[in-house]
């Protein structure tokens, strides 16, 4: 069979689609937001495009070339050479012209705008078509023509000549770009895309920001453009301001470029960024840009990763902790956090046959669900082990991977404070797939199984309003009766679940006993009217009022696992992903004092390096985390929750310095807590001398090489660069070797079986 | 400049079926607040976007109503930076496009870009064989598509699958009607070479 063109096309016509759904419609109605109205620019007529006007441009500019040389010849006739020059200096347009060129080489802020242009690249349909002319290279004539536009014949042809002898001899790509923004726009410019790509130009500097610090989040404002499910406004924005985050991506400033837009005033110095912010999903993931020429990018960080120049990776992975000399910044903060959620969101895409998409993987969650063996503590709240070895790649570079280890008390499922938990679950359309209602079903009935008859049921569902099913009570044969009835339908209205879950909680709130909101859903999109910022911001209400949102995600697909994960965040509770019966086991069964008893809010940990003994250091992950510095102390800042039990693993990599000796301290770790045992903030530190570090790699505890092998694989799949170098095989088959010192461990084992199907999976996508 | 106005000659593609002046006529009202007036909007574009995904889904019906649904909620939480300078359909599209591939990102129950899958597939309606051949191309042809280069698939998805006259593409996309016929003829060749192969494998 032949397959020309006009086959192509009958083929790709006859393709059909049958009528929509009847229900869609209604659907659709639904979500039509009440408040539509607002002043919005009325539409504006389209502007005339096609061959026509294309053409006439054509001609008008092929015109206004040759009148160009013609003019500039006669005038080059009759004015001598010398004679020209101080002319076009005296006369005030031709200063006009030249200024700017030389104002751009001391005006710092124009500076990417020189380095970009000739990267831009795909901007060029957009650029205006005197740019466009540059970029094509007609270099000097279109340019004298260009400018003829501009002004009156004859003071034009001066300004070009004077121009034109100015820079003979360095005419370059960038300085004609320079001229021609600095004459006005020709008449024939795109108004709308040329002006956004101008600004935009002028609006992404490259500011070498050293350390990141952290601002007051702004809540809601963040959001709106951070996750994917949120993203609505950037995401459909026209061509050109998808192309422009294309490009902040491709700079690796987009966080900051960002921050800034939303932000114009504050234009500080170190570029702060919002702790929410995650890096937005792009539907294909950019190739690689080869490294600026003449300008080291930002790496928010101070010191070259390994004394290398910059590869190529690191463009696509801007939400890495940098490496960071302890001469600049010897503190490290972080909130502490026990969410595992991305660790089993990541299982779950690898268990399905795809490579988790890198934004979905955060280190520290990947750290937190495994258990390293760290005894619970003797007393007090927390145990905090320290250790270290010299890093298996880095030998005889003096880089050793740093563990601390913390574990939270325990307690006794007889010690449990009473619950009164209130059940908030989506049966929206969209729970109806894949089973996840199904899953939440038996979920909550593996937790009724184990709740006490001191504790206290209630059950809101929200579908396309939400609803309360039944009040707090301690009959679990109503509850169970209650849930076995849930069925899924309408759409997505969170928000009213919300607002009634919490209602019913704060009705019943009981002092001292565990008063949380559980909410089960695949977070997808709507949530009624509002967006969510004015979810987290109630969220964060109601949790400082003492009511707990523990968030766990069902399902795949359209799953919103950045809405979950902050709305946890928030609220002040735990974020799991439950995508089997196994790991609903094991966040409602095993793990549940965990998941139900906090025994210390608000924790942050803040270890402070060395300066005479080490030299820089990296946090490997907790980017979204980052708490400043100086904010350490500020009880008011809203940090990490712990469960009963539960622990946290912080790694750090490290460069010391030469002639570091036995007794020489390294690092001091600072934990900050209010604990709900005693109910007062509270804070321990601990010490890590070099004494304690093993001496070889192959006298870590097997604990340190767990979470060596767990923090690279994460680092592998989100594409760090920092483990550029590393290999998932190699992952795989180290994974292999240390399954047999964690006997009993399952995880284990599963975590190298993922490392092997992780290979595959990229090897095979490498392939293609 | 010879090329390009060869280019321009090749005749204009059949319009697609009139919509637009019905959207044009409601986009001020809507602009305006008139809840009405975006339902009467909805009701005049919403078969279009359906379709459109339904053919990008492959054929999943469920898959293409949510992602119509997850469209039009973007949209309307976007519909501030609608300027007008299209249809509304057109932009509505568009959005409806990323959404798909966003959701191709995700893992999915069905894995419509696989072969192996495409051909295990149960088509409940597909008796004889010739039918069955009939949607093994339609896959591969879907496939194919799939795999173009960013701007060619939009212009094809946009041109055939979401009807979507070429000026309209145009204003969209921000070139001329010029630089999507061509587009559209890169893709055709494109398509054509990758159809073939298949068809040797």
């Amino acid at each position: 069979m032949k397959h020309d063109a006009r086959e192509i096309r009958r083929r790709l016509r006859a393709e059909v689609a049958p009528p929509p759904p009847p229900e869609l419609l209604e659907r659709l109605k639904a979500d039509v937001p009440g408040d539509l109205g607002g002043e919005r620019p009325a539409a504006e007529e389209p502007a005339p495009a096609g061959r026509r006007p294309w053409r006439l441009r054509l001609a008008a500019s092929l015109f206004l070339v040759v009148a160009g040389g013609l003019v500039a010849y006669r005038v080059l006739e009759r004015v001598p050479a010398p004679a020209a020059r101080e002319d076009g200096k005296a006369v005030a347009p031709g200063e006009a012209l030249t200024t700017p060129d030389s104002a751009q080489d001391t005006d710092p802020t124009r500076k990417p705008e020189r380095v970009e242009g000739p990267r831009l690249g795909q901007g060029l349909q957009w650029a205006p078509e005197s740019e466009q002319k540059q970029k094509l290279g007609k270099d000097q004539e279109s340019e004298r023509g260009q400018q003829r536009e501009a002004g009156p014949p004859g003071e034009s042809a001066l300004r070009s000549e004077a121009a034109a002898r100015e820079n003979e001899a360095a005419r370059t790509t960038q300085k004609a770009y320079s001229y021609s923004r600095a004459a006005p726009a020709p008449p024939t410019t795109p108004a709308e895309g040329g002006e956004d790509q101008r600004v935009e130009l002028r609006d992404a500097p490259v500011p070498r920001a050293k350390k990141v610090p952290i601002p007051d989040p702004t809540p809601g404002a963040a959001l709106e453009s951070s996750p994917e499910h949120w993203e609505a406004p950037g995401q459909v924005q026209p061509a050109p301001a998808e192309r422009r985050r294309e490009r902040l991506h491709r700079l690796g400033e987009g966080r900051a470029a960002l921050q800034r837009r939303r932000d114009p005033e504050g234009a500080p110095e170190a570029v702060r960024v919002d702790p929410s912010y995650r890096p937005l999903p792009l539907p294909k993931p950019l190739p690689p840009g080869p490294p600026l020429p003449g300008q080291p990018p930002s790496t928010g960080g101070t010191a070259e990763p390994n004394d290398q120049p910059y590869g190529d990776m690191f463009f696509r992975s801007y939400g890495v902790n940098p490496f960071i000399d302890v001469e600049d910044d010897p503190l490290s903060t972080f909130g502490l956090e026990v969410d595992t959620g991305s660790y089993t969101v990541a299982r779950s895409y690898l268990e399905r046959g795809h490579l988790p998409p890198p934004e979905a993987v955060r280190v520290e969650e990947f750290l937190n669900f495994f258990d390293y063996g760290d005894p619970p503590p003797a007393e007090g709240d927390f145990a905090i082990r320290a250790e270290g070895a010299p890093t298996p790649f880095g030998e005889g570079e003096r880089y050793y991977l740093l563990r601390f280890g913390l574990r939270g008390r325990q307690v006794a499922a007889a010690d449990r404070r009473p619950a009164v938990l209130t059940f908030v679950v989506d049966v929206s359309g969209s729970m109806d797939r894949e089973d996840r209602l199904e899953l939440v079903k038996r979920a909550l009935g593996l937790l009724l199984d184990q709740l006490g008859p001191e504790d206290r049921i209630g059950l809101v569902v929200y579908g396309t309003r939400g609803q309360v099913l039944l009040e707090p009570t301690g009959d679990r044969w109503a509850v169970r009766r209650a849930i076995e009835r849930l069925t899924p339908g309408g759409s997505t209205n969170a928000e009213e679940g919300l607002v009634l879950g919490y209602r019913l909680a704060r009705d019943h709130y009981r002092r001292g006993a565990v008063n949380r909101l559980i909410l089960c859903s695949d977070g997808v999109a709507n949530v009624g009217r509002t967006g969510a910022g004015s979810i987290l911001d109630r969220v964060a209400t109601e949790a400082s009022a003492g009511i707990e949102l523990t968030a766990v995600g069902f399902g795949m697909g359209n799953y919103n696992d950045v809405l979950l994960e902050q709305l946890a965040d928030r609220g002040d509770g735990r974020y799991a992903y439950v995508d089997t019966l196994a790991e609903a086991r094991r966040v409602f069964v095993e793990d549940l004092t965990g998941t139900l008893e906090t025994i210390a809010a608000d924790a942050k940990a803040q270890v402070e390096f060395d300066p005479q003994a080490v030299s820089r250091y990296r946090l490997l992950g907790y980017e979204n985390r980052d708490v400043a510095d100086e904010r350490f102390r500020d009880d008011t800042v809203d940090a990490g929750e712990i469960g009963a039990g539960h622990q946290v693993t912080a790694l750090y990599e490290v460069k010391l310095n030469d002639g570091v000796r036995r007794n020489d301290r390294l690092a001091t770790l600072r934990l900050r807590y209010r604990s709900t045992a005693a109910g007062e903030v509270l804070e321990t530190a601990r010490e890590l001398r070099f004494g304690d570090l093993a001496p070889t790699w192959e006298r870590a505890t097997p604990a340190l090489r767990l979470a060596s092998l767990v923090a690279e694989l994460a680092e592998l799949l989100r594409g760090s660069y920092w483990a550029r170098e590393g290999s998932l095989d190699d992952v795989f088959h180290r994974a292999q070797r240390l399954v047999p010192e964690f006997p009993g461990n399952a995880d284990v084992a599963e975590l190298a079986s993922l490392a092997g199907k992780a290979a595959r999976l990229r090897a095979a996508a490498g392939s293609e | 400049m010879e090329s390009l106005q060869a280019v321009s000659a090749i005749p204009e593609e059949p319009a697609a079926p009139p919509a637009g002046g019905d959207e044009r006529a409601l986009w001020p009202r809507v602009a305006a607040g008139d809840r009405l007036a975006a339902e009467r909007l909805i009701e005049a574009s919403y078969r279009r976007i359906y379709a459109a995904l339904f053919k990008l889904c492959g054929g999943d019906a469920d898959l293409a109503a949510d992602l119509t649904q997850e469209t039009y909620r973007k949209a309307w939480a976007a519909v501030d930076r609608f300027r007008g300078g299209c249809r509304f359909s057109t932009w509505v599209y568009q959005i409806a496009y990323r959404t798909f591939l966003n959701h191709l990102r995700r893992p999915r129950r069905l894995q419509p870009l696989s072969d192996q899958q495409l051909e295990r597939r149960p088509d409940p309606e597909a008796g004889a064989e010739e039918r069955l051949s009939g949607s093994q191309q339609a896959g591969r042809l879907r496939r194919a598509v799939l795999d173009l280069p960013e701007e060619l698939r939009f212009a094809v998805t946009a041109r055939f699958w979401a009807e979507l006259p070429v000026r309209e593409i145009a204003r969209q996309q921000q070139v001329s009607a010029v630089a999507v016929r061509k587009r559209l003829r890169r893709a055709y060749a494109l398509l054509g070479a990758a159809l073939e192969e298949s068809m040797d494998r």
